[in-house]
């Protein structure tokens, strides 16, 4: 048991950071570091690439569609042993989203009405039939998200098909581990959100003088942080070993502690970048200041696939089941 | 990153299940003295077997383990149900890291095996959370320290052997710097310890008087002043919620709890259910965290202020779940007083002592994120 990073999973986190700040590159220079549909690429551990690559992309609140794009769509095309369109969407020429239930707690029913996630310059997106089939479907508008960093699309019950060859059925066991997978690395973004919203606001009471003195020598203001930067500690432990789970272990358990990471970093996370506003005060509640950007993507990323609630009726029902159906 | 066990881990873990399989006590009684009695045969008995000082040298009766194998301990015990290891990890590293060689083999061996029990005489009337305050004064004449001052806390005092006393040896160096640490066996004359009784009714804490009584010089830990930085040292462990058993006591609580819910002993209708839900996923961030924290130290490095972030988890994952214990079980433990309410309190308690939760977060805003220290500044 050793729950380190290893050596190269920092190079990655440096990787991913240098992209992230490189605004000039975005979706090109992501597919040309290898890193869309990593996680599949990466052999042993690769959600926790994934999910290190999604963290650091929040971290800078890079407007690329890395979650849905980079990741979701990948995993569902590797699963379905689509080999030439997932090829063309590694190497960053097509580029494939999935498609949720409108209240987007999961993959959307086919032929219902849908919304696709993090569809920012999405060709298609993915919606899996009654067969277990992948099917392409075009892309209606967008809505008037609340998250800016992220584009939503409307599909319409009669989404018009794409024509494009995407595999075989996706057994059930194929549908949990990819879910496993998507909610360690949402995890991962809500963490790298949060993080970074708290340090913002740890640097701003630093500075940021009252009554003479900066205002984070107050223990108001030291406790309102100490306690959101713990919560994200724990947090992350969680989210490591989530992603570590997502391809080391069984469907059921990977999906177990995938949930138990969401749950974790869902009420982490809000509760973070909330500290971080109250920090900054009435200015991070103003387009004057980016506090509410982080905001506004954490209660995004926490409804994607279930919030903690959510996560907690699943897991109740998974734990507590009575003795002998389990 | 693996957090799967080793070959040598899953053997190990496998031969602690069998273990406890043949070994595992019958609940623990219900009588607070007889409880204690029950915990410290317990604790002799996973001593013998060798689930003691896991990660400590075989030379002092330790199995030369990596700390990770700290968690397997924990989890195992608590996943069982089984009563918690002793909370040994503080004291011993202490010892371990700061004692003499004549010290260590005097004291750890013994420690490890659960025969001699130590307590901790830091806190005092006038010094709670300002530790530094402490007025125990050590007078060194000639080969021995004179003792004279007010233990006050002092946890399991009634039934330790010896005492990890913090106390004033250097007049003149003001505060911190003026404080040693010294092993004093409670049977020196001029020892005496009046319990206190906790709101559940166990002797547990004690106020601990010196009038006078007389330590060798010998049983200086570490040099003369050194008492504030062993301290801290100790208290980095006693943090830790896996070095002093806590996430065994707590998981212990919640596997029980859901047992009873899966057999149908207990009613849990949603709202309960998802109650303890979250207890599970505040319960299991804790383990995974202590996971993280036990490898940080497999390269030798050891415990430092991210020592508080621990224990305000585990301060929060306890109060969590107790309160889900005792919403889910209902009135059982108000109609009949039982273990539930004992462990509700201490779950109070988890925020005061080993330093306070206002004293963690303290430490963490500013040794960790570093924040200025606002006491300085006014």
């Amino acid at each position: 048991m050793d729950a380190r990073l290893t050596d190269e999973q920092r190079m990655l986190q440096q990787v991913a950071a240098a992209i992230a700040d490189d605004r000039s590159g975005g979706w090109t220079a992501l597919a040309g570091a290898g890193l869309v549909g990593l996680h599949a690429q990466a052999g042993t551990c690769g959600a926790v690439a994934a999910a290190l690559v999604a963290e650091r992309l929040a971290t800078a609140r890079t407007p690329v569609p890395y979650v849905g794009a980079g990741v979701w769509a990948p995993a569902l095309l590797a699963a379905s042993g689509a080999d030439e369109a997932r090829t063309a969407v590694e190497e960053g020429e097509l580029r494939l989203v999935p498609v949720l239930r409108p209240d987007l707690s999961a993959p959307a029913r086919d032929g219902e009405e849908g919304v696709a996630f993090d569809a920012e310059g999405a060709d298609a997106g993915l919606v899996i039939a009654a067969d277990g089939r992948l099917r392409a479907v075009a892309l209606g508008g967008p809505t008037r998200g609340a998250d800016l960093t992220r584009t939503l699309r409307r599909v319409p019950a009669d989404a018009a098909d794409r024509d494009l060859p995407l595999g075989g059925p996706l057994t059930a066991r194929d549908r949990v581990r990819t879910q496993a997978v998507v909610l360690a690395v949402l995890a991962a973004d809500l963490l790298g959100t949060a993080q970074r919203a708290l340090d913002d606001a740890v640097a701003h009471v630093r500075e940021r003088r009252q009554f003479g003195v900066p205002v984070g020598s107050f223990q108001a203001v030291q406790h309102l942080a100490s306690h959101a930067a713990v919560l994200l500690e724990g947090a992350r432990s969680a989210m490591w070993h989530a992603a570590w789970a997502a391809t080391e272990l069984t469907e059921d358990e990977a999906l177990l502690a995938a949930r138990q990471a969401k749950a974790a970093c869902s009420t982490a996370a809000r509760d973070a970048a909330e500290t971080a506003v109250q920090l900054f005060g009435g200015i991070a509640l103003t387009w004057e200041h980016p506090a509410h950007l982080r905001l506004r993507r954490i209660l995004l990323s926490r409804a994607v696939l279930g919030d903690e609630s959510a996560q907690y009726r699943a897991i109740a029902a998974r734990r507590l089941a009575p003795a002998g159906r389990d | 990153m693996d957090f799967r066990d080793t070959p040598e881990e899953a053997a190990f873990r496998e031969e602690l299940r069998a273990w406890l399989a043949a070994h595992a006590p019958a609940g623990p009684p219900a009588d607070p003295d007889e409880r204690a009695a029950f915990l410290h045969g317990w604790h002799r008995a996973l001593a013998s077997a060798g689930y003691t000082g896991l990660a400590f040298p075989a030379e002092y009766g330790g199995r030369g383990l990596a700390p990770t194998y700290e968690a397997i301990l924990n989890d195992e015990l608590g996943a069982g149900g089984h009563p918690p290891p002793p909370a040994i990890g503080h004291i011993t590293n202490a010892v371990r890291i700061f004692g003499t060689a004549a010290q260590k083999s005097r004291h750890l061996p013994v420690m490890l095996a659960c025969t001699e029990r130590w307590c901790q005489g830091f806190s005092e009337p006038e010094a709670g959370s300002d530790l530094a305050a402490v007025r125990t004064r050590a007078t060194r004449e000639g080969d021995a320290y004179t003792v004279v001052g007010h233990k006050i806390w002092t946890s399991e005092a009634l039934w330790s052997h010896w005492c990890l006393l913090l106390c004033r040896t250097e007049p003149g160096r003001e505060a911190h710097r003026g404080l040693s640490m010294l092993l004093v066996p409670l049977d020196t004359p001029g020892v005496e310890c009046r319990p206190i009784v906790t709101a559940s009714g166990t002797r547990e804490f004690a106020e601990v008087f010196f009038d006078g009584a007389r330590v060798p010089a010998a049983h200086l830990l570490g040099e003369p002043g050194q008492g504030w930085e062993i301290a801290m040292r100790l208290l980095g462990y006693e943090r830790g919620p896996a070095d002093i058993g806590w996430v065994a006591r707590l998981s212990r609580m919640l596997t029980l709890l859901e047992n009873d819910i899966r057999d149908g002993s207990v009613a849990a209708g949603p709202s309960a259910r998802e109650a303890v839900a979250r207890a599970w996923v505040s319960l299991r961030t804790l383990q995974l965290h202590v996971r993280r924290t036990l490898s940080a130290r497999l390269d030798g490095s050891l415990p430092g202020p991210e020592g508080s972030v621990d224990k305000l988890l585990l301060t929060e994952a306890d109060q969590l779940l107790n309160h889900v214990v005792m919403d889910v079980r209902g009135a059982a433990a108000l109609v009949e007083e039982d273990a539930a309410l004992d462990a509700y309190f201490w779950s109070r308690a988890q925020s005061v002592f080993g330093g306070t939760r206002q004293i963690q977060h303290d430490i963490v805003a500013r040794r960790v994120l570093g924040l200025p220290d606002g006491r300085a500044s006014r």
